[in-house]
């Protein structure tokens, strides 16, 4: 029987295999071959998770969960070159069943939106500016931010984050456009002093 | 309808997003995660010994349906008993008075017609 300890060094062989071959070995209890699987998407899917629930402590337990499901059942995954797609689907819809049952309420305290009305003539730090465009990308609809986050941030094409969210590119491009004119609505009073900060950190 | 001034442009959004917070990947995750599957792989030890407070729903086995044989058979033949008055004198005697009592009734109401068919045949 495998244990963690056990899976700490994964066989030189297992990181070149192929997703839809580790897959395989995942469905005969391998072991090895699902810790090969986590190195490669675990990141993805947390970061996914991360800017979905705003930097809330829970996003590594739902990543996981995403995960646990894979190993519970690894046939659920037809396609094995999908795979990264399929976890960030399982794990964007853990989140939104969260949503659902449980408002997110602990949120850490950076995403709180700054309030900037009484000195707005005070030039921002660069932790106040990151924050209140944490904020603003944490104020989105979750449909919305997941869109801004696989295109965004992620760098996916639009096909393959509307494959992931499982609507049309159309679909997905409207959510993108929202999110983005929304961004630009609960930013744009600190435009100038955002962009001179950040700007000014870079020099 | 007037057009709303462009508030800011995509690649100023672009340049302020590029500053959004990465999230770090939290020390020790792959290990927590790996030994969560580990366990869930490994049979827990007393596990045998937890009862469940919800259980799923069992399928029916065929023992079940053997044992409700002759409880099915016991019921058919008591009906049938019952109704061919096989059974009557065995009833408890007050059930038995007061079915014998209906039929007297039945009987005694009906003698005044007896008694007048009874003159129309002798006349």
């Amino acid at each position: 029987m495998a244990t963690a300890s056990h899976l700490r060094s994964v066989p030189a062989g297992l990181d070149q295999a192929t997703d839809a071959d580790l897959l395989l070995h995942a469905q005969a209890r391998d072991g090895n071959a699902f810790a090969t699987l986590v190195d490669r998407h675990f990141p993805v899917v947390h970061r996914v998770v991360w800017r979905m629930m705003n930097g809330h402590a829970d996003a590594e337990d739902v990543a996981q969960e995403a995960f646990l499901r894979l190993w519970r059942d690894p046939q659920q995954v037809r396609d094995g070159a999908a795979l990264r797609g399929w976890l960030i689907r399982v794990a964007s819809n853990l989140v939104m069943d969260r949503f659902r049952t449980k408002p997110m309420q602990e949120l850490d305290d950076r995403f709180e939106v700054a309030d900037n009305r009484d000195n707005a003539e005070d030039a921002l730090d660069r932790t106040r500016a990151v924050a209140t465009i944490d904020a603003a990308v944490a104020s989105l609809p979750e449909r919305q931010k997941l869109a801004l986050t696989l295109v965004h941030f992620e760098h996916m094409t639009n096909t393959a984050a509307a494959t992931i969210m499982d609507v049309s590119v159309d679909a997905l491009e409207s959510l993108l456009a929202r999110a983005r004119r929304s961004l630009k609505e609960s930013l744009a009073a600190n435009k100038t002093m955002l962009l001179a900060t950040l700007a000014a950190e870079r020099t | 309808m007037t057009r709303q001034p462009d508030l800011m442009t995509d690649a100023e959004l672009d340049a302020l997003l590029a500053h959004a917070s990465a999230p770090p990947l939290p020390l020790g995750a792959r290990e927590r995660l790996l030994a969560r599957m580990v366990a869930e792989t490994e049979p827990r030890a007393g596990a045998a010994n937890v009862v469940p407070l919800w259980q799923p729903a069992r399928s029916p086995s065929r023992i079940g349906w053997l044992a409700g044989l002759p409880l099915a058979a016991s019921l058919a033949l008591g009906i049938y008993l019952g109704n061919a008055g096989g059974l009557d004198a065995y009833l408890p005697g007050t059930a038995y008075e007061m079915l014998a009592g209906a039929s007297a009734e039945d009987a005694v109401s009906g003698i005044e017609d007896i008694e007048g068919l009874s003159e129309d045949d002798l006349s």
